[in-house]
């Protein structure tokens, strides 16, 4: 009786070990979750986009315990939280609502005051398609390429917004992809953009911005929704949200509604999106050879991305009158990675000419890198979708 | 006049005649399939050889008495029976069964066609040969079939098109189509980039437009002073100045520090839970006149 009572007790307790995460346990889990505490690390240590590095290397470790399938814990079973929360990724609901927050929290008056910067942030799109070409050439479907290349515009919410339309499979590589190297922003730019540019490009002084009256703030988000989203109605929801928390913002009679925009809601789905891209990264999901694809392709597209954005300028220059001049500088800040890639330009500038603050100008090209790749995202979901 | 209502009515019959030609010789053997395991099924739901009928024209035909045959010695082999349903629509197609029965039914022939090496249509009179094919020997559910309806070209197919164009084209999706228009990617990067830069372009004029109508109506002034120190003569004394007063400004506001005055904007939001209009009641009768 009292042996039965034992091997009873072991029987359970070896019973209770299958179903814990040490027997399910595979080498590709320890790899993912080294990955998510590296990005712990980065976040909290070296302080690399904390806001999504954070809630994403913990959602690693969260969507790499291993275990039992058919429990119903998994991100991809359905019946549980993250399934369902999840789902906001998969279907695209979060992006659009990350750009309501952000376009209640950015001031586009860089912009308005010199407009010509906005072409800056078209031409540093020129790393998506850089991409989406490599991609193709790679093997990958059309469909992946695109969603693939859409990494090269530095924008985590339109990454995954357009992975999710375009290859849902992909998206957690994308989206890791994506905010991976948009917090090495301030690694990979600078040394292209001192390769590209001349010393005398460097000190170029840019005028002051002007100030930017009340009412041509609350015009462009109105300007900007109608011209852009008329001739790519597949950017709306990320368009129409961007110009929508701009005009709560500028309209200043709808304050409380642009604060919860920029604030609460944009925390909120922050940490959801993150969470849940994070967790999206199971091992037997993530760990593939299109993975590795993918993060090489989406270093390809920071670079091209880059270039095209400095060399942009230094062509555009060739049209402008001495004291018009763009600083070259700036066209890194072309890619979104807000506002990371214009703080770059800053500090590229200031190591060349202390007093030379480029900024403001370069959160011109920035901001209007958001709309361009939004835009960009909008073309390749009418080609590609 | 006799004579004259005589020739009128040999126009009438010859033209009649010409006519019925004209419109029997319009049809074409489309398909043929001699062995049929899987392919379509009659009425009966029997699967027997088929010979798919194309009318080329745009006019409707009928086939009523018309004959099919196996047998070059014997054109009248088969007559398909005379009924309104024997028609076929401009561009269309009918299908004969060779079930080998009598009587079963206008699209059903008295012959079936596992030993046959030909087929051949012949017009009413039973000697006007309108359309004829030599048959190869062909697999169980292969069809022998023109390559477009009612074309010159034969061919073997193993996707039997009975009832439907002959012209088969595999479905391409839009995005295979166009991956294989575009398998570098290059045109993408061209039709893309210059959306892109097109629409933002389109956003550049429209507010540098804005922005020379609001610098003349207001004459807006730039972000600095005009006494303040410009770039180039700011000493580096004057940009650690600048720093430590931006780093108090974020970092500190002074509200415990004696004999500095700070001042906050104390913001109000308006609710309707707080406000007094809601709160205040009013003297019954007090603004209301008889």
């Amino acid at each position: 009786m009292e042996q039965g009572f034992f091997s009873f007790v072991l029987d359970h307790i070896a019973q209770f070990f299958q179903y814990t995460a040490f027997a399910n346990m595979t080498i590709g889990h320890l790899v993912m979750i080294a990955i998510g505490l590296v990005f712990i690390y980065l976040a909290i240590a070296k302080e690399f986009e904390p806001m999504l590095l954070l809630p994403i290397g913990f959602g690693i470790l969260i969507g790499n315990i291993a275990f039992v399938p058919g429990l119903k814990i998994g991100i991809y079973e359905s019946g549980n939280v993250l399934n369902y929360l999840h789902f906001g990724v998969l279907q695209g609901i979060y992006p659009p609502l990350i750009f309501l927050g952000i376009g209640a929290m950015t001031d586009f008056s860089a912009l308005i005051s010199n407009p010509k910067l906005v072409l800056v942030g078209g031409a540093a799109q020129l790393g998506i398609f850089g991409a989406y070409a490599i991609a193709l050439a790679l093997g990958f479907t059309s469909s992946e390429a695109g969603a693939i290349g859409i990494i090269g515009g530095a924008d985590g919410p339109t990454a995954i917004f357009l992975s999710s339309k375009l290859a849902p499979d992909l998206m957690g590589a994308i989206a890791i992809s994506a905010y991976s190297y948009m917090a090495l922003v301030p690694v990979i730019q600078p040394p292209i953009m001192k390769l590209l540019t001349t010393e005398k490009e460097r000190t170029i002084k840019m005028k002051p911005p002007r100030a930017v009256s009340k009412t041509e703030r609350i015009m462009f988000p109105i300007i900007g929704l109608l011209l852009t989203c008329l001739l790519v109605p597949s950017g709306l929801p990320l368009l129409g949200m961007l110009f929508f928390g701009n005009l709560l913002k500028e309209s200043t009679v709808t304050k409380r509604l642009a604060d919860t925009a920029r604030g609460p809601l944009i925390d909120i789905v922050t940490i959801l999106i993150g969470l849940t891209v994070g967790a999206s990264t199971q091992a037997t999901t993530f760990l593939t050879a299109k993975s590795i694809g993918i993060f090489v392709l989406g270093a390809i597209s920071f670079v091209i991305a880059t270039c095209g954005g400095v060399l942009f300028v230094k062509f555009f220059n060739l049209f402008l009158k001495e004291g018009n001049k763009i600083n070259p500088l700036i066209g890194n800040a072309g890619v979104s990675a807000v506002p990371d890639s214009a703080r770059v330009s800053e500090v590229v500038g200031l190591e060349f000419d202390k007093s030379n603050h480029l900024l403001m100008h370069a959160m011109g090209c920035n901001v209007a890198g958001v709309i361009g790749s939004a835009v960009a995202a909008g073309i390749l979901l009418s080609f590609l979708s | 006049m006799k004579n004259l209502r005589f020739t009128t009515l040999a126009i009438a019959l010859l033209f009649a005649g010409a006519a019925s030609a004209q419109n029997a010789s319009d049809l074409r053997i489309n398909e043929v399939m001699v062995l049929n395991d899987s392919s379509v099924v009659d009425e009966y739901g029997n699967h027997v050889g088929w010979i798919e009928i194309f009318n080329t024209s745009y006019n409707t035909v009928n086939l009523s008495g018309l004959f099919v045959t196996d047998d070059m010695a014997n054109p009248t082999k088969s007559m398909i029976a005379k009924s309104a349903a024997a028609s076929i629509p401009p561009r269309s197609y009918f299908i004969l069964y060779a079930t080998g029965n009598k009587s079963v039914g206008v699209h059903h022939l008295t012959f079936n066609l596992k030993n046959s090496t030909m087929v051949a249509l012949y017009d009413a009179n039973g000697r006007t040969l309108i359309d004829s094919v030599s048959l190869p020997r062909l697999a169980a559910n292969t069809s022998f079939s023109r390559e477009t309806d009612g074309g010159e070209k034969w061919t073997s197919k193993n996707l039997p098109t009975p009832n439907s164009s002959n012209w088969f084209q595999p479905f391409v999706g839009e995005v295979d189509q166009f991956k294989s228009l575009d398998p570098f990617g290059a045109g993408m990067a061209m039709i893309a980039m210059t959306i892109v830069l097109g629409a933002l372009a389109t956003l550049y004029v429209c507010f540098k437009i804005v922005g020379k109508i609001a610098t003349r109506q207001k004459k807006a002034k730039p972000f600095i002073a005009k006494n303040a120190v410009t770039g180039e003569e700011a000493s580096n004394e004057v940009n650690a100045a600048i720093a430590l007063a931006l780093f108090l400004h974020n970092k500190q506001e002074h509200d415990e520090e004696y004999t500095v005055l700070t001042m906050h904007k104390v913001s109000r939001n308006y609710s309707p839970w707080s406000s007094k209009i809601y709160g205040l009641r009013k003297r019954p009768g007090g603004y209301t006149s008889f």
